[in-house]
């Protein structure tokens, strides 16, 4: 960490001196370990028209974290891990095994799982106020152990991202085409699906349940505006959460309100930028 | 059992020469043995048997609902099935690693998505990630390939921005990767023009000869069939006729099937 502090130090702003604010310090580098993920991972989820899906995640999330804490776990993000990857795996395999239609199978499990959830989270009238932080997270309050959680999370979603990367593409494309190049959907999808609940818990703790979607689709959805080919979508995807990631950062230090709320803004404005641009060029 | 009558001539002729398992000798063949799909209780194809021979094209016939496509998405493993399947070569050893070249009915893909023509050939056959780039090997090669069906100048064209005839020729040279042991077309010819299909047509038949291929085609395009099909299958959940064109077309059951829109050889 005095590496990075040092790093900082560079930089012309006052919290970023020596003697300034670790927690800003701290949020920086979970913004830069956290926005190229989110940026990447979202040129499939918008590929593969999964923007409903990976918002239900953060309800299987959700119920995982009442259902923790309800238990007395120190770390309920254990607990909503495993049931967001609960999720992930039983809304594919309920879609493949029946032959629904995606939104209709989450629409009906991402309802239960909140009721479970909201119910677990009231038992014996308890107050469910405490949740509210996961709504919208809490980018300001970045433990550094957390930060080398989120190195290692990032250091193994790119090589694992370039073996899905391809097979993700085509599988988007036509999926009786990815048949018949040996590439088996359900498996495919399931671990796509199981990829995304683990980054998707994992930023909840940081942007919440409210900003990592948005995080997730909005930048996908401006580069498939702005891009031509796959390579500068991914590029276009990851370079803008990067960017407005950075941008909603300071902004909220110097607005001082919450930080996921001003990403979120400045990445809307990416896309209505880039909206218009598209609209225009034609 | 009434059919089964119907058609003995051409079983006849069946077991008179041209396609009998003799012949799998001295060609290359793929086989098709009792191939049944069912789903719950629906039998949609039943003991499809077909031996395919390289350098030839077989045409699938059939009406709407009479398992054309669910005979090649079986074949490529899309929809469960019984029976099996075998590629032999010219003397009759099993192919190790037998591949499957297919053509879907005329996907959609999404104006506005950001995908090129490469981009697709990239990820469906090479395993380094496009969003990395693309190599200059795998470029020169999707070129080449490209040119094969004369759509090199569509390396770069955006996908959603392809018409029905240009897809349809991209989705034939991605088929051609590897040399596929049996091609297999899915109503091609679907939101062509006639000249588009006549050019693709012609296109179909260059690659076959060029490559020796084994051709199974879904097609209803029975004034080219005629001259571009070595053999027609009507299929209606199992083999009716299997013959050369010109002779299923002139039979009865064709006409009862089909009407008598399209009479024989007279064109």
């Amino acid at each position: 960490m005095q590496l990075w502090y040092s790093l900082v130090a560079f930089l012309p702003f006052e919290w970023a001196q020596s003697d300034g604010f670790l927690f800003m310090k701290h949020a920086l580098l979970a913004v830069l370990l956290l926005m190229p993920v989110l940026g990447l991972a979202g040129t499939a989820v918008v590929h593969h028209r999964m923007a409903f899906f990976s918002d239900a995640l953060g309800h299987g999330a959700f119920t995982g974290v009442a259902i923790g804490s309800l238990v007395g776990l120190a770390h309920p993000q254990i607990s909503s891990l495993l049931f967001a990857l609960l999720f992930a795996v039983l809304v594919t395999w309920v879609q493949h095994s029946t032959r629904m239609g995606r939104d209709t199978v989450i629409g009906a499990l991402a309802s239960l799982c909140v009721a479970i959830g909201v119910f677990l989270a009231t038992w014996n009238g308890r107050s469910i106020g405490r949740l509210a932080n996961f709504l919208v997270g809490d980018l300001l309050s970045v433990a550094p152990q957390d930060l080398g959680i989120a190195l290692i999370l990032a250091l193994l979603f790119f090589p694992i991202w370039v073996f899905l990367g391809n097979r993700l593409l085509l599988l988007g494309c036509s999926s009786s085409l990815a048949i018949s190049r040996g590439i088996r959907p359900l498996w495919l999808e399931m671990t796509f699906a199981g990829l995304l609940a683990v980054v998707v818990t994992f930023s909840l703790q940081w942007l919440g349940l409210l900003t990592v979607n948005a995080c997730l689709v909005l930048p996908a959805a401006t580069g498939r505006l702005l891009a031509r080919s796959a390579r500068s979508h991914a590029y276009w995807s990851i370079g803008l959460a990067t960017f407005c990631g950075l941008v909603g950062l300071l902004a909220s230090w110097y607005a001082d309100s919450v930080a996921g709320a001003s990403i979120v803004m400045a990445l809307a404005v990416a896309f209505f930028i880039a909206l218009f641009l598209a609209k225009w060029r034609r | 059992m009434t059919t089964n009558l119907r058609f003995r001539p051409l079983l006849h002729h069946h077991k008179a020469g041209l396609y009998s398992p003799i012949s799998c000798a001295c060609h290359c063949c793929n086989r098709i043995e009792h191939l049944s799909v069912r789903v719950g209780n629906q039998v949609l194809l039943q003991d499809i048997s077909l031996h395919l021979h390289c350098g030839e094209i077989t045409a699938i016939i059939g009406p709407n609902g009479a398992g054309k496509s669910t005979l090649l998405r079986a074949l490529t493993g899309e929809m469960s099935c019984s029976g099996h399947m075998e590629f032999l070569d010219a003397s009759g050893h099993l192919y190790a690693k037998p591949s499957l070249g297919y053509v879907p009915q005329s996907p959609h893909f999404e104006l506005g998505m950001p995908m090129t023509v490469l981009d697709l050939f990239a990820a469906t056959l090479s395993r380094f990630p496009v969003w990395l780039g693309t190599r200059m090997a795998l470029k020169r090669r999707v070129s080449e390939l490209l040119s094969q069906v004369g759509a090199e100048d569509l390396l770069h064209r955006s996908l959603g921005a392809l018409s029905g005839g240009e897809l349809q020729r991209i989705l034939l040279a991605l088929a051609l990767e590897p040399c596929p042991n049996l091609l297999l077309l899915d109503e091609p010819s679907s939101g062509m023009d006639a000249n588009g299909r006549r050019m693709f047509y012609q296109i179909v038949d260059q690659v076959r000869k060029q490559h020796d291929l084994a051709i199974l085609l879904v097609s209803h395009d029975f004034g080219e069939l005629l001259n571009l099909a070595d053999r027609v299958v009507l299929l209606h959940q199992k083999i009716l006729l299997d013959g050369k064109p010109a002779d299923v077309f002139a039979h009865p059951l064709f006409q009862e099937i089909f009407g008598t829109l399209f009479s024989g050889g007279k064109t």
